[in-house]
């Protein structure tokens, strides 16, 4: 459990705090925070740290440390997860969680905090239940009847009144974040998939929804399967490794026949997480050749490929290629897009927009250098960052089959399945520039 | 400068504060603002908004109480949460706003009843106990499942501030009753407060036993599982973590059934099912190992979530699998690599856990992604560390790892070169045969580092390895010139280190470049024996110099300093000792601390993993603790306080001594004034008229004084004589003399004075006789100051 919660600006100056249990002088959490983490040596600071037997836990969302504090020995994990979650809430009231819309709405946070933490345990988290306890604008009691967040045995969705769309439909989307990381000669060092099913239920009364997914999908139970993995290459099956459910799946049901059903909560929430961390093909193949005219002059000249199918196409494409520190008087060619020298990232942003699949495209810089530097070519040059966003498309080729509803009152919602691939941290190395002596 | 900003800062920001405060009253006094509901509420905000940065609102409790009635919601939260704020500092005042929280009790509204409740039962005030226990009990049988699951939590604050009436409403056996609530948020809520009165085994009440902790009671919550919100499961299955299996079947089925919930995406609840498994796995090693590879999946994806908190606790955990399991995590190296947006921490926190499970299979990706971070400024230090770290363990690496440390050392940045350095010298510390592929590009250079350390383990390389690089003498050249002046500084107890490395190294080079070394090791001993104060340097230089100077001294010395068996060699036992210390850092624990990581083991899942310190270490009973340090920052104020007063009496003293001196020279000087010519020098006076003086006038004064010399008649005859008044007899012997003394003062009164000196009770008496009291006072005293001096 904790002893208080605070909501921290840049500074560690508090925004936000609020004490539950009135265990622990308040006076100082602040001051210790600034001291044991913000202003403590980098090679020091620590997420979690203990100052007179009080221990702090910290969570950074943007500008704002998120701090929950207590004594004794606390479940760590159940307060850091406490600490994202909330979060996650306040960005369904505030859209943005920011210095600034956290105190715009300093009196919805307070609320919002009420209701999901009493003494220190976590009580109703669930966006769209906490709706029903909690004001968005101060209202008289006598226009609104104020109703408990539901206790029931689904927490995540208010039965009484019954939710009520005029038009009922479900949007389900799968987006997938990758993360590459890739040698200069091509050859992937480590790639994973983060997968999630996103919905959002618009959705009346308490509907029962399936979802199927397609048939190649073969959940990976780590101890239970004895499958030889060059069979399953061979099968072709698609390997997560890792599945995990919003609490509204019927978790009993997917062990036993692997489909998953829900009564969804109301509006958006993640149904289903996954990943893959099976070595992939690149998407994106990059050269990069580098020359250091030392003294005049920088140039480089990047290519990059695009690998998955033809049909499909980049939403958005854009490349962050680094170059030295104290280059000058840039000037681009490309094939395709725009470039523009961002001097404060010591790098250019190559813009491709929409790209079709297997196609190449190319980039030439020119920079100019100093005549005398200071600071020397090192043995490792920075990689460079791709990031990019392809609708309707999957790397790892999960599938939606279907997605029914039920409802008692028998009305027919219409569900919306849509895909998304999108870059995580997708980095290329290169190698260091070739040096040529004047 | 700087100080006396801030002070004023600090002043102003007081100001206003108090400004705050006094404007904010007038607001709330004002009843033309606060018609406007909009006003109102931003005045509320405000005031927690102020009261949220910590500052003291609590002079506005009168004036927020005249609030309290307001019937909107919002408004109502707001001021709730004032008045549970800042009730316990206006104690008194607290039972004025009881009246406003009984009446929302009774509202037909549950969220109002509940939000009367929870404020009711934070108040902390003890003289409101009365009002506010009655209420809880009735909340516990609310028809509202909302109330209900706020009086159970009520009733665990009351443990804290009222325990008389915690036993006496046997809110205990309440809470185990309600644990089979129809309500799950109910039931989980009694499930959390049990957990928590259950912790405090020694202070729960004598009713608490395990044996409340029955078979049916968690198939009953077991069996319900589903219907818990993720916060309340987690709480359930801390609560089953407590309950022993009674056979191995019920085990099983228990973990069958848990099984699911791995599959959460609340990565606490996954912990929380991970810790029963743990739990009741931990005498069957076989299945503990089957657990932690279940464990395996679940774990990786927290690294890799995206949020570096999470990573940095799941790698702790992944820590204290590795250390239980050696090997877990071995395929999954890639997981631990740098994200370019990781904190600092967390990159610390992967470079240990690739230390881990570097092995012969891994260890070439490994390395090679090490070397891409190696530029990193501020972890690329503890990059290299790490490089050497998989040298130590893996012999086959030390190909690529020579060449990565060639071209860090080529880098300019202090840390890493340092840490390169460093490197070298464990590795060869660990493997000497190793030398081929690390020494050559010692001579390539004229480093020059600014740590100590990484000074002394260039002069180890270039001693120890010296025959190998033809440039080494003149590598330690600029080294052994610079001892005279460190030397010399003003604290040269720094450079020990460097001073012994250098003599070390010098001699061993010696025997092997004899030439060239000559006048290095001749310059290095002369500076150090000639200037270097007594201590550890000087004395090995001396032992080093007169080993040399014996008539054998040469071949001893090489004995000693240049063996050619290396197993012989006393200083090669030495560094076979330091071999083992190298050796031991390999291993994950040193024996020692194996039973406290059992007890951490014992703890998986909580902040012992994290710290990896058993909870006794960090954790206090939370009662004592406040306790203790508020003795002990009383005993610090006490303390603070007694040495001001006994620096102010100190200063008292001092400025009064000052007075009183001055005083005194003023008076001596005043007194010299007036009685420069009491006595008249030498006035004449014979026996008989003495006689017959000491006869008619009056015994004016006695004086004693302890002798500290033997007496010696003579002398004191002459001081007498050399003195203003008159000898008028002296007689007797060094062991009994008397004198008599004759004085007569400018005012014409006369003095006599019959003085003993007895040198068996060594004490030397006057009388005086004499009509002027003061006066035969001062002259006793003169004489026996003339006589002592």
């Amino acid at each position: 459990m904790l002893s208080a919660l605070f909501i921290l600006d840049e500074t560690g100056k508090p925004i936000i705090s609020r004490d539950f249990r009135g265990d622990i002088p308040l006076k100082h959490i602040s001051r210790n925070f600034i001291n044991n983490f913000l202003e403590e040596d980098d090679n020091l600071v620590k997420p979690i740290f203990i100052v007179d037997s009080i221990t702090y836990v910290t969570h950074k969302h943007g500008d704002l440390y998120l701090l929950a504090v207590g004594r004794g020995n606390m479940n760590v994990t159940t307060a850091m997860v406490m600490l994202g979650k909330l979060v996650d809430v306040f960005k369904t009231y505030f859209e943005t969680v920011s210095e600034e819309s956290i105190k715009d709405n300093f009196a919805l946070a307070l609320e919002l905090l009420d209701e999901m933490v009493d003494f220190g345990y976590a009580q109703v988290y669930d966006p769209s239940a906490l709706k029903t306890a909690v004001f968005q604008q101060s209202r008289r009691l006598t226009n609104v009847r104020a109703m408990p967040p539901p206790t029931g045995a689904v927490s995540w969705r208010q039965s009484v009144p019954p939710i009520y769309y005029e038009e009922n439909k479900v949007f389900c989307s799968v987006v997938e974040n990758i993360n590459y990381l890739v040698a200069a000669n091509g050859t992937v060092i480590s790639s994973e998939i983060k997968g999630s099913i996103q919905m959002d239920s618009q959705l009346s009364g308490m509907p029962e929804l399936h979802l199927g997914l397609n048939d190649k999908l073969a959940f990976h139970q780590s101890s239970a399967s004895g499958m030889d993995p060059n069979t399953q290459a061979a099968n072709r099956t698609i390997d997560l490794e890792d599945v995990h459910f919003h609490q509204c799946v019927r978790l009993s049901k997917f062990d036993t026949n692997r489909t998953i059903s829900f009564i969804p909560a109301d509006g958006k929430f993640e149904l289903m997480s996954y990943r893959m961390g099976k070595l992939l093909k690149p998407l994106f193949s990059v050269t990069s050749q580098s020359y250091e005219f030392e003294g005049s002059r920088f140039e480089t000249t990047i290519h990059v490929t695009t690998n998955f199918k033809q049909k499909s196409m980049t939403k958005t494409l854009s490349l962050l290629i680094p170059v030295p520190s104290d280059v000058d008087t840039p000037s681009f060619e490309t094939t395709i897009g725009v470039c523009q020298y961002k001097p404060e990232l010591n790098c250019i942003k190559w813009s491709l927009g929409q790209v079709n699949g297997k196609k190449t495209c190319a980039m030439r810089a020119q920079m100019g250098l100093p005549t005398m530097s200071s600071s020397k070519p090192s043995a490792v040059a920075p990689p460079i960052k791709i990031m990019f966003e392809i609708p309707l498309f999957t790397v790892s080729g999960i599938h939606v089959r279907h997605l029914t509803i039920n409802e008692s009152s028998g009305y027919t919602g219409i569900p919306y399945i849509n895909y998304k691939t999108q870059s995580g941290e997708y980095l290329v190395r290169q190698d260091p520039p070739k040096i040529i002596k004047p | 400068m700087a100080y006396r900003a801030e002070e004023k800062d600090s002043k102003s920001a007081v100001q206003i504060t108090k400004g705050e405060v006094t404007a904010i009253r007038a607001i709330l006094k004002d009843s033309e603002i606060m018609r406007n509901p909009k006003q109102r509420q931003h005045t509320f905000s405000r005031v927690m908004f102020y009261v949220s940065q910590g500052i003291n609102m609590s002079p506005l409790f009168s004036d927020m109480i005249i609030h309290a009635a307001t019937k909107d919601f919002v408004e109502k939260k707001l001021i709730y949460q004032y008045l549970t704020y800042y009730a316990p500092s206006n104690e008194d005042k607290a039972l004025l706003c009881i009246n406003t929280f009984q009446k929302d009790f009774q509202s037909n509204n549950p969220q109002i009843r509940g939000l009367a409740l929870k404020s009711l039962s934070s108040l902390r005030v003890q003289s409101l106990n009365e009002y506010i226990i009655p209420c809880i009990t009735a909340g516990l049988t609310d028809m509202s499942p909302y109330v209900r699951s706020v009086a159970v939590i009520a009733c665990l604050k009351t443990f804290y501030f009222a325990r008389d009436f915690f036993d006496e409403q046997k809110y205990l056996e309440k809470l185990f009753e309600m644990a089979r609530d129809s309500d799950p948020t109910v039931s989980g809520n009694c499930i959390s407060a049990l957990n928590e009165l259950l912790g405090f085994t020694t202070s729960a009440p004598t009713t608490l036993s395990s044996q409340h902790i029955t078979k049916s009671l968690i198939i009953y919550l077991l069996g319900r599982l589903d219907s818990y919100n993720e916060w309340h499961m987690q709480a359930v299955l801390r609560f089953v973590k407590r309950y022993k299996p009674t056979s191995e079947d019920e085990m099983f089925d228990i973990m069958n059934l848990l099984d699911i919930y791995f599959r959460s995406n609340n990565a606490g609840l996954v912990i929380a099912v991970a810790e029963i498994f743990l739990e009741y796995s931990s005498t069957d090693s076989q299945l503990s190992n089957a657990v932690i590879k279940r464990l395996v999946d679940p774990l990786i994806t927290m690294v890799i979530s995206g949020n570096p908190e999470v990573a940095f606790v799941a790698i702790k955990f992944i820590l204290s699998f590795e250390h239980r399991l050696p090997g877990s995590f071995v395929k999954h190296h890639q997981v631990f690599y740098f994200k370019w947006n990781d904190p600092v921490y967390l990159k610390q926190a992967k470079l240990t856990i690739l230390r881990e499970i570097v092995n012969e299979q891994n260890w070439r990706p490994i390395l090679q992604e090490l070397e891409q971070y190696s530029i990193d400024a501020l972890v690329g230090a503890q990059v290299i560390d790490t490089i050497g770290f998989v040298g130590i363990k893996i012999p086959d690496s030390f190909g690529v790892i020579s060449r990565i440390i060639t071209d860090t050392l080529q880098f300019e940045q202090q840390s890493t070169t340092s840490a390169a350095i460093i490197t070298v010298r464990d590795i060869l510390r660990r493997y000497p045969s190793a030398y081929p592929q690390f020494i050559p590009l010692i001579g390539q250079h004229f480093y020059s580092f600014e740590t100590n350390e990484a000074k002394c383990a260039l002069i180890f390389l270039i001693g120890h390895f010296g025959e190998h690089i033809p440039s080494s003498p003149y590598l330690l050249e600029p080294f052994v010139e610079r001892v005279a002046d460190e030397l010399s500084e003003a604290n040269p107890l720094p450079f020990v280190d460097i001073h012994i490395s250098l003599l070390n190294a010098t001699t061993r080079l010696f025997f092997f470049r004899p030439k060239e070394v000559q006048p290095l090791l001749g310059k290095l001993l002369g500076d150090i024996i000639s200037t270097a104060a007594q201590g550890v340097v000087r004395d090995s230089a001396l032992v080093v110099y007169r080993m040399l100077s014996q008539p054998d001294g040469y071949a001893k010395t090489q004995s000693v300093f240049a063996p050619d068996s290396i197993a012989e060699s006393r200083f090669q036992r030495m560094l076979s000792g330091e071999e083992e210390g190298v050796a031991l850092i390999g291993a994950s624990f040193a024996e020692e601390e194996a039973g406290t990581q059992d007890e951490v083991w014992r703890e998986w899942g909580s902040l012992s993993t994290v710290y990896n310190h058993p909870e006794d270490y960090f954790t206090r009973p939370p009662v004592l603790s406040v306790l203790f340090n508020r003795q002990l920052r009383q005993a610090e104020k006490e303390a603070t306080v007694r040495r001001e007063h006994e620096e102010r009496a100190k200063r008292e003293q001092a400025e009064k001594d000052r007075v009183e001196q001055e005083e005194l020279a003023r008076r001596l000087a005043e007194q010299a004034l007036v009685s420069e010519p009491q006595f008249l020098r030498k006035a004449a006076c014979s026996p008989q008229d003495f006689q017959r003086l000491w006869k008619e006038l009056p015994e004016a004064a006695s004086e004693e004084l302890p002798l500290s010399d033997p007496i010696d008649v003579a002398e004191w005859k002459g001081k007498v004589d050399r003195s203003e008044f008159t000898l008028i007899a002296c007689g007797g012997n060094a062991q009994n003399l008397k004198m008599f003394i004759y004085g007569k003062s400018s005012s014409a009164d006369v003095v006599l004075a019959d003085v003993r000196g007895n040198g068996q009770t060594e004490m030397l008496t006057c009388t005086v006789h004499s009509k002027n009291e003061d006066l035969a006072s001062q002259f006793a005293m003169s004489i026996l100051t003339i006589l002592t001096d």
